[in-house]
């Protein structure tokens, strides 16, 4: 009943991070719950190394992978919500820049996107986070430079990421 | 030597200062791009602007809603191996369920109301119309191993039907009950679904041709651990749903079908990181 228990105890972030990436309500339920199914399946494969929320995240965004594959394979089209929806302003000024902060974020590449909202809405170490989104941590790095980087520009009127190079610093 | 003074004395990038917005660069690292930030305001203006950002991302998509259905199954199913079913299956078993439900309404007087929010809201009026315990009817179900103290069991008229009701007293002093009826042939879809009605929160799924509520003031993540104990317990017994003697309960007014009253999280409520 303990891991059972665990698992229980990840929905609450599961589902956030599953409603964040697949931009619709009834998928990401889905989603979370083919993760919860295959997670009680696999049990025996938790080695109890590491956050066992790390390892569900992974199995997560593996599973949204193959579902967004799979939905291209069958040419099926995305069902949407228009977007990210907002919970609640406390005004007018901060309810208009959330909007221009979701639409920015909703524009991004996938993988980009899947990048910076887990580390937004999880804030794992580099390390857990490549390894939630299997890639190495240059990866990484790259991916969440481009999507802060865009997101930016988009929120402040400055253009779209092909009309800037990344530019070294120093 | 000379490889680790290369090291240090690389040029900074954009994904240095992404790593210094996020507190993952090592300690000597991180001191170069600050003493740079500190020399280049438009650097610095760019990582607060970063920093502005996932604030209103974290207070935009941070909450996590509590109306959503999860579905979870038991262990033994999961055990089996049993792949999730395809999508294309899903949507076809969708279908399938609507069309017994359309059927169904000619059958069933309250089948219009055989869903898990319409009895959820009616368990919530339930829960919230029961006073003291009356003359015993009957022991509510025992669930082994789970933190419930079987109080009571009545029956509980329901225009053109009834539910049964079992009460418990928890550990900590709370009380909790379980709703139960009968619900339309094929309509177990296996979702848990919770709904709040000012402090009261109602979990509700249908499962071997039953519907069930898990009401009480407790948390959702909390009720809804309960009710997945329970469904297990049930699944495992479905024998112990029996039928309790009739008895003269006061008449609930099955109250109209509304939106669960769950509302979003206030801003700024979102759950905190561990």
């Amino acid at each position: 009943m303990g891991f059972k228990q665990h698992v229980c105890d990840e929905i609450p972030h599961l589902r956030r991070y599953a409603r964040a990436l697949c931009r619709n309500a009834a998928d990401a339920d889905d989603l979370v719950q083919d993760c919860i199914e295959r997670a009680l399946r696999k049990r025996h494969l938790w080695r109890r190394r590491g956050r066992l929320r790390s390892w569900l995240f992974r199995m997560l965004y593996r599973i949204h992978l193959n579902h967004r594959s799979s939905a291209r394979a069958r040419r099926e089209s995305v069902r949407s919500d228009a977007g990210l929806s907002l919970s609640a302003g406390p005004s007018h000024d901060a309810h208009a820049r959330c909007g221009d902060v979701l639409a920015a974020v909703d524009a991004l590449p996938p993988k980009q996107r899947a990048a910076l909202l887990l580390m937004t809405l999880e804030a794992p170490s580099y390390r857990e986070a490549a390894r939630i989104l299997d890639v190495n941590i240059g990866t990484l790095r790259s991916r969440l430079s481009r999507a802060r980087e865009a997101v930016r520009r988009r929120c402040e009127g400055e253009g779209t990421e092909g009309e800037r190079v990344l530019r070294r610093v120093k | 030597m000379m490889r680790w003074r290369r090291r240090v004395d690389r040029p900074i990038t954009d994904e240095d200062l992404c790593a210094f917005a996020d507190g993952q660069l090592p300690p000597q690292r991180a001191a170069r791009v600050a003493r740079h930030l500190r020399s280049h305001p438009e650097d610095a203006d760019r990582v607060h602007a970063w920093w502005h950002q996932e604030a209103d991302l974290r207070r935009a998509v941070g909450h996590v809603p509590d109306e959503s259905p999860v579905r979870i199954l038991p262990p033994t199913r999961a055990r089996r191996g049993g792949a999730a079913p395809r999508r294309g299956v899903r949507s076809a078993a969708c279908a399938a369920l609507l069309v017994l439900t359309v059927v169904a309404v000619r059958h069933w007087p309250q089948a219009e109301r055989d869903d898990a929010p319409s009895f959820a809201v009616t368990a919530l009026e339930a829960y919230r119309q029961s006073g003291p315990a009356e003359a015993h009817n009957g022991v509510a179900l025992e669930f082994a191993a789970l933190d419930l103290e079987p109080v009571e069991r009545r029956r509980i008229p329901l225009d053109g039907g009834e539910i049964a009701e079992h009460r418990y007293r928890r550990d900590d002093g709370t009380r909790v009950a379980l709703y139960t009826a009968p619900a339309v042939a094929g309509a177990n879809d296996g979702l848990l679904r919770v709904f709040q009605r000012d402090d009261v929160r109602a979990v509700a799924w249908t499962a071997a041709d039953m519907r069930y509520a898990l009401v009480g003031k407790a948390s959702a993540s909390e009720l809804t651990r309960l009710a997945v104990e329970l469904r297990h317990n049930l699944i495992a017994s479905p024998s112990t749903i029996a039928e309790a003697p009739r008895v003269e309960s006061p008449r609930i007014e099955s109250p109209p079908v509304e939106t669960p009253a769950v509302g979003p999280r206030a801003a700024g409520t979102s759950e905190s990181l561990p």
